[in-house]
């Protein structure tokens, strides 16, 4: 199993109120999976895509990857083994806006160490992958937001993850370039990756091998 | 658009990339660093070449003292020099008035009532006169005896005398005293005013006749008291043929501190004999030069003393400007850097601000906390060391100006060598750098303290 989540909690307090984003939630994925989880607005997807994703503790529960516990480990290790093993995709891309497209996707291996960081070679094919060679110089407010988000996913893939971890990645697009993303993200999962897919979007969910749904921080 | 090959990017070229992108906060970053930077090496630098100049005039001062002073003992030398030959070319005129004497005559009673009790032989004054002695040029043989004068009823000291003895090796001389001739008298003031005498006139004395040939003004000593009559006469009278008491030596020709030379050339021709100075004029000649020259010592001291008391002003006055600029320096330089470390805060705290979904990204990239912490720290280090070396820049064109306007002479590079500025001009850019980390810790640290989930899940 690549990724096991076992009863996760998580509670957001503040002075007067608390929200439960994660109730008692389990959720396993296996290499090749592409699971959907589909809910309203603050129901807690997103908490469980940066819980799954080594960046949100929570309050309890237990997080497996790849046999291995990422909370237990010191912050600078779990952040290794995420630039190792997960990517993510953003609505909003969060590219780096000094960066150019190329840049931008080589980003994704400074979190490895030097000796494991991906060649040229592999970004180059990744900007072919994702039609953005003729791109590789521009700068993110230099593209359409189609290519915006295909840059993002070409820095997801570039460590070759276990698993992409994708939030609402086709919200900001057209129609077209949702279908190419989602459909990016579905050769990925078919290639022996896992994808956790968090979106409203039901054409995502056609495309998903599991769809599941959340409320309240409740997974049904 | 050309598909060049993508170059490698690292930690470092990210921090290049971001300052470039962001570049007018940076820059703004920059110049108060530069400012501080300048305005630190700057005063640090002016107070340098204030100091060195300072000390340079100081220097100068005191050659200059020490050179006039060195003139003024040069002149007080040659003065002095010509003092001395002068002393004694005047030495050489009036000469040294010795008394020869039996070695065991009382001499405190010869002062006291002038009489001499021990004789020695009339010899000694001719074998004095025949030796090679070159101190003395005259001799004046005599007898000295206190004597009741019965004819007058009172005690008179009679002196016998006579011409002088010539010096056989040497030219004869004019005699520095007249011999009293046989059958006259020279008196004495007091005598004279006593007993009413006139030149011409004759007197009895101890059973003789003698004609008064000369009086003597009052002396106020002994000699008021005194008859001065031929020698023979008065050896005769007082029964000491072929003795005398005295010899009366003049004009010897040394300086004033010789009369031990005297008295040993003296001893060794005329053993059992003493020598004592009778007259104190060569001795006042030498006071006087003696007084000479310690007045011009004293000028000399005064001079050094007015001369140390004026560069010790001007260093005083020196210092105290020095200090002032010291203590300017003191608030200023701890001001300068206080406010631009304000201002670097501020600024990585607003470009902290600007990249915390940057960051959030970078955390969900697997940047770990040294990576997030090195691409704010690298860029505070790039700021301190840019914003440094502008500043020492700019406070080395300050200082070029300044010395221009000031010491057209003197060249930068001297100065530079001079004051050590070198160490301070390496120095500063460390500061900078040491002021920028510390000023962007605070952003630093909150940028790896930031949760990059609710960062991103807030975009």
């Amino acid at each position: 199993m690549l990724l096991c989540l076992e009863g996760l909690n998580k509670v957001y307090s503040t002075k007067s109120t608390k929200v439960q984003a994660l109730c008692q939630v389990s959720l396993s994925l296996n290499e090749g999976d592409f699971v959907s989880v589909q809910g309203p607005s603050g129901s807690g997807k997103s908490t469980l895509l940066f819980t799954a994703g080594t960046m949100l503790a929570p309050d309890s529960g237990k997080v497996s990857f790849l046999g291995e516990s990422p909370y237990a480990m010191p912050a600078n290790e779990r952040a290794a083994f995420r630039a190792k093993h997960i990517g993510f995709v953003f609505q909003q891309f969060h590219l780096v806006p000094y960066l150019n497209v190329s840049e931008n996707v080589q980003a994704a291996s400074l979190g490895l160490p030097a000796s494991q960081r991906m060649t040229n070679s592999k970004v180059e094919q990744l900007l072919d992958q994702f039609g953005l060679t003729a791109r590789s110089r521009h700068y993110p407010s230099q593209l359409s937001v189609g290519e915006r988000q295909r840059c993002c996913i070409a820095r997801a893939l570039l460590n070759d993850p276990k698993l992409v971890l994708a939030d609402e990645p086709s919200g900001s697009l057209d129609e077209s370039n949702a279908q190419i993303v989602l459909q990016e993200l579905r050769r990925f999962s078919k290639g022996g990756g896992a994808v956790l897919l968090v979106t409203h979007d039901s054409r995502a969910a056609q495309l998903a091998d599991r769809v599941v749904h959340m409320k309240d921080g409740v997974l049904a | 658009m050309p598909n060049a090959s993508p170059s490698p990017l690292t930690l470092y070229g990210l921090i290049l990339r971001e300052i470039r992108f962001r570049k007018w906060s940076f820059l703004l970053a920059t110049l108060a660093v530069a400012a501080a930077a300048a305005m630190i090496f700057g005063s640090e630098a002016l107070l340098r070449v204030d100091q060195k100049r300072t000390k340079d005039f100081l220097q100068q001062k005191q050659e200059e003292t020490e050179k006039s002073i060195q003139m003024h003992e040069e002149l007080v030398a040659t003065a002095g020099a010509k003092l001395q030959d002068t002393v004694r070319k005047q030495m050489l005129t009036l000469g040294f008035n010795i008394l020869i004497l039996p070695k065991d005559v009382d001499v405190a009673a010869l002062h006291l009532d002038g009489s001499i009790s021990e004789t020695m032989p009339l010899g000694y004054a001719e074998k004095l006169a025949n030796s090679n002695i070159v101190t003395v040029n005259h001799l004046l043989p005599s007898v000295t005896k206190r004597v009741h004068w019965t004819e007058q009823e009172m005690d008179v000291v009679v002196n016998g005398t006579r011409g002088e003895i010539p010096i056989m090796h040497r030219a004869l001389k004019q005699p520095m005293l007249d011999a009293v001739a046989p059958g006259q008298m020279v008196v004495g003031s007091t005598i004279q005013q006593k007993l009413k005498l006139e030149l011409g006139q004759t007197v009895t004395l101890l059973g003789r006749d003698f004609t008064i040939s000369k009086i003597q003004t009052e002396r106020g000593s002994i000699d008021d008291m005194s008859l001065w009559i031929d020698l023979a006469t008065a050896q005769e009278m007082l029964g000491m043929q072929n003795l005398i008491h005295a010899i009366l030596a003049l004009e010897c020709e040394c300086a004033g501190d010789r009369i031990s030379d005297i008295r040993r050339e003296i001893a060794e021709i005329l053993p059992g004999t003493q020598v004592i100075e009778r007259y104190s004029q060569a001795l006042t000649r030498a006071e006087a030069r003696s007084e000479s020259k310690r007045s011009a010592e004293e000028a000399l001291a005064m001079a050094r003393s007015e001369g140390k008391a004026t560069i010790d002003r001007e260093r005083q006055r020196r210092t105290a400007i020095l200090q002032q600029q010291q203590s300017l320096n003191n608030v200023l330089e701890p001001t300068v850097l206080v406010l631009s470390c304000c201002i670097v805060a501020a600024l990585a705290f607003y470009n902290f601000r600007q990249r915390k979904s940057e960051i959030g990204l970078m955390r969900a990239l697997g940047f770990g906390s040294r990576s997030i912490l090195g691409a704010f720290l690298g860029k505070a280090i790039l700021l301190g060391a840019l914003g440094g070396l502008i500043g020492v820049a700019v406070g080395i064109a300050i200082i070029a100006t300044r010395i221009v306007r000031m010491q057209p002479s003197v060249s930068l590079i001297e100065i530079w060598t001079a004051t050590s500025l070198t160490s301070t001009a390496a120095g500063i850019p460390v500061l900078m750098i040491l002021l920028t980390v510390v000023a962007s810790w605070l952003a630093a640290f909150q940028a790896i303290r930031q949760d990059a989930a609710i960062v991103l899940q807030g975009e």
